[in-house]
């Protein structure tokens, strides 16, 4: 038993803000003191902030566009080379790092979990084989589903919605996934059918289905399997002036179903001004903040070079001219969805860029709720995940917050309102919106809290008033009760495994699936499905399944 | 004062990086034995790998270098290294000035990315000399290489302005899309000189074993700026006085017209050593 001796325990679960209080580890799990058990080893915390261990929830990690991106930015890996050590493997990279390196670099942040939202189901296990060379960190991932031919099909077939409901938690088991992720519904198709984009209740050519029928049909399928994370939406329109209509519409169509909205910065864009672009941001955290079956998680920019990466190749193929290096990629991955890859440098003097930051912020500090927004930069698409503790300061201190908004571009910083937001986040609500929330958003019952029979993921922070620094290098983490980074460097490679869910469905859609993968796809039925023996076999991984339909009801006491 | 030289003690069965010995990072290091080198994908000290003595961090010299040394000058903006023996690839990989001269041979990928400075190669050089990185967007931007024996392949590919001089003979695909600069080529060159180039001009000093279909031949013309241009180069030291020889008289080719390019090559008629 290892004892962790006076710290500061911030673990909104359990409501701890700050308590002074001893916790004990035991097999890798937290454990209450008892009579008969030895204490092994007294770490001493004198004071020192303990919270759980980060679960980033919306992170590009794994899978193709991640490979492309960092052959794009062969500069970048190039001027930043990481050599091996006795314990650490090499690597390079800053802003799409090769995977050893996102591993450790993620460590030495405090994160523990990570979620790679956009797996194509066909690329899972190569998604999955990268994911397990990740050290250090659990991984998981959504599922893309949405511009898939087979799921177009059977909604233009107009097939009753339990043959969906099937197919949408086959692809859940087949691909191994923790939830399901839709890009720009039924747009990625339309993109193939020369549509250059795609409202929410425009129709695709070929399909005559809207991105509104997709969405539904999602929605109540993931309700009915009982999957405990909402559908995952990168909504229509992305990055488009004036785009927060579509947003707002988009929330009005879930009806009331849960519904998590990624990175709404780039969602949360108005059309006025002398320029044709503004902050949608106070319009959309009312939305939010009245909805409350709604979560988001921001996907803040950052100032400086980064890529995009995304499957939604109708929008980045829009972006494309503003590729910086100038040179871009899209392409479509096996007529299941696509795939954009473009370079990209935000500038603090560019107006449009510096509003895009200013709306990231403003949405934090908009939102009431700190249960239902998620810390994220969409690594790399604002910014890589090394800036975290940048951002994070930059909500916890007004006066920093203020004096960067200075050295942005001025009309940018005029027509923002951020200088107005007084909020300040406390080192509770970061607790939450970096672990507790996107925990139980993804329905982890034993990760992202400090409480009994949790899952031993501690990281434990210096105090400081720069929380840049203090979040930047963690005096301890703890991954399943062994301490794998000392003051910002890692010292030991933990074991890791991989969250999945397995929701329930009938194995007769294999038979309408098994024609459709003779007839159309590259390869057979039976290689697509990734079964728990090949997973397990990958870097010696272990899967951790966690329970559908859980009554999720019981925790919504905040 | 006498420079400061590396003698290469170990036999090397791995790739070193000698990125680290610069004159600007040996001004500000404390120690250069000390220093941190690249050896395989592990860390490595200099004096580990190498005997050290003279004190001019100013003028590098390294000695008994074999062809599994990389990256000798990478990024330096001054000073000047020696290299007695192999230059090894990447020498002078995105060095923005300074003198680099190499006694011995170089590999590949030689003032690859350079931005500005010098590169002297008594010896044979490989492939892709003052070419881009692989997804870079351009080769050199500046500066002058010169290798007075043979050249491999793809030289100055994709470069943006400077000049390469092959002393001996070339490979093929020199100035492969090449945007602009100069390369002359003295010797021999392989086939299809200036494949896919924009702009810039190629200096053949015989005619190629092959050119390109879409490289347009202009015929034989006088072009008197290249007296002034071979006037300017006899000037730079004794061993380029032969340049005083040589005629304005060329064979002209334009293109590549696949690549709607307006580059040229001239294949000189009047060119005795």
């Amino acid at each position: 038993m290892i004892k962790l001796e006076g710290g500061r325990v911030y673990d909104p679960v359990n409501g701890l803000d700050g308590k002074l209080m001893d916790l004990y580890i035991e097999d890798g799990k937290l454990v209450k003191p008892a009579a008969g058990k030895k204490v092994r080893r007294v770490i001493g915390l004198n004071g020192s902030i303990v919270m759980a261990g980060g679960i980033d929830i919306h992170t590009h990690i794994g899978g193709g566009k991640v490979s492309i991106a960092r052959l794009l930015l062969a500069q970048d890996h190039d001027d930043n080379r990481v050599a091996s050590s006795a314990l650490t493997r090499s690597g390079s990279g800053s802003i799409a790092p090769s995977s050893f390196v996102t591993g450790y670099r993620y460590a030495e942040m405090g994160y523990t979990t990570c979620f790679e939202p956009a797996m194509m189901p066909v690329n899972a296990r190569q998604s999955h084989l990268e994911m397990a060379d990740t050290p250090m960190l659990d991984t998981g991932a959504y599922a893309l589903l949405g511009n898939d031919d087979f799921l177009l099909r059977l909604l233009n077939s107009g097939k009753e919605q339990p043959l969906v409901n099937d197919y949408v938690a086959w692809t859940i088991h087949a691909a191994r996934a923790m939830g399901i992720k839709v890009v720009n519904p039924g747009g990625i198709s339309a993109f193939k059918f020369n549509q250059r984009k795609l409202d929410l209740d425009e129709k695709n050519n070929y399909y005559e289905i809207t991105p509104r029928n997709v969405l539904t049909a999602l929605l109540d399928a993931l309700e009915a399997i009982g999957v405990p994370h909402p559908l995952h939406v990168h909504g229509c329109n992305l990055g488009v002036p004036g785009n927060y209509l579509t947003t707002l519409e988009t929330i009005a169509a879930a009806e009331g179903r849960p519904l998590h909205l990624t990175h709404v910065q780039f969602h949360s864009y108005g059309a006025e001004g002398d320029r044709k672009f503004s902050s949608a941001a106070a319009q959309l955290a009312e939305a939010v903040n009245l909805n409350r079956n709604v979560s988001i998680d921001v996907g803040q920019i950052m100032f400086g070079q980064t890529v995009t990466t995304s499957a939604d190749s109708m929008m980045q193929h829009k972006g494309h001219i503003h590729a910086h290096p100038k040179k871009w990629v899209c392409m479509d991955i096996e007529c299941d969805a696509g795939c954009g890859v473009v370079p990209f440098r935000y500038r603090d003097r560019n107006f449009v860029n510096a509003l895009q930051w200013c709306i990231g912020l403003e949405i934090f500090l908009l939102v009431k709720d700190p249960w239902r927004i998620f810390l994220t930069t969409d690594h790399p698409n604002g910014a890589p995940f090394t800036s975290y503790p940048h951002l994070i300061r930059l909500l916890m201190d007004k006066g920093f917050r203020n004096d960067m908004l200075t050295t942005i571009n001025k009309d940018a910083a005029d027509a923002s309102i951020l200088s107005t937001l007084d909020r300040e986040y406390s080192l509770y609500e970061i607790a939450i919106i970096t672990r507790a929330a996107p925990a139980r958003s993804l329905g982890l019952r034993n990760h992202g809290h400090l409480g009994t029979g949790a899952t031993a993921d501690i990281t434990v922070y210096k105090p400081d008033d720069d929380a840049e620094a203090m979040f930047a290098t963690p005096e301890y983490v703890f991954k399943r009760g062994e301490l794998c980074v000392r003051n910002g460097k890692v010292c030991a490679i933990p074991a890791t495994s991989t969250h999945v869910v397995e929701p329930e469905y009938d194995p007769g859609i294999e038979k309408p699936l098994k024609s459709y993968f003779d007839r159309y796809m590259t390869m057979s039925l039976e290689n697509f499905k990734l079964s728990r023996e090949e997973l397990e076999s990958y870097n010696q991984h272990s899967l951790l399944v966690h329970d559908c339909k859980q009554d999720l009801s019981a925790d919504d006491a905040d | 004062m006498k420079p400061l030289i590396f003698t290469l003690k170990k036999k090397l069965q791995r790739r070193l990086d000698l990125s680290a010995l610069t004159p600007d990072r040996l001004a500000a290091a404390q120690e250069p034995a000390e220093i941190e080198l690249e050896y395989g994908a592990s860390p490595v000290r200099a004096g580990e790998m190498f005997s050290i003595s003279g004190e001019d961090a100013g003028h590098i010299e390294l000695r008994r270098t074999t062809a599994l040394v990389t990256r000798i000058g990478a990024h330096m903006t001054q000073g000047q290294i020696s290299v007695k023996a192999h230059g090894g690839s990447y020498l002078g990989y995105r060095m923005r000035g300074g003198t680099i001269r190499v006694n011995g041979d170089c590999g590949d990928w030689l003032g690859c990315d350079m931005d500005w400075g010098r590169i002297d190669v008594e010896g044979d050089a490989g492939d892709y000399i003052g070419a881009g990185t692989r997804t870079g967007m351009y080769g050199m931007r500046d500066g002058l290489i010169t290798v007075w024996g043979n050249a491999g392949n793809r030289i100055g590919e994709k470069m943006r302005r400077g000049m390469i001089m092959i002393g001996a003979d070339a490979g093929d695909f020199s100035g492969a899309c090449m945007v602009a600069g100069t390369i002359l080529i003295l010797g021999k060159s392989g086939k299809l000189p200036g494949y896919g180039m924009k702009r810039g001009t190629i200096i053949l000093g015989r005619r190629p074993d092959r050119i390109g279909a879409t490289l347009a031949n202009c015929g034989v013309l006088k072009m008197e700026y290249l007296r002034l241009f071979f006037k300017q180069l006899s000037r730079m030291g004794s061993r380029y006085r032969f340049f005083r020889n040589f005629g304005p008289e060329v064979r002209m080719y334009t293109g590549d017209t696949a690549n709607n390019g307006k580059g040229e090559i001239m294949v000189l008629l009047n060119a005795a050593r």
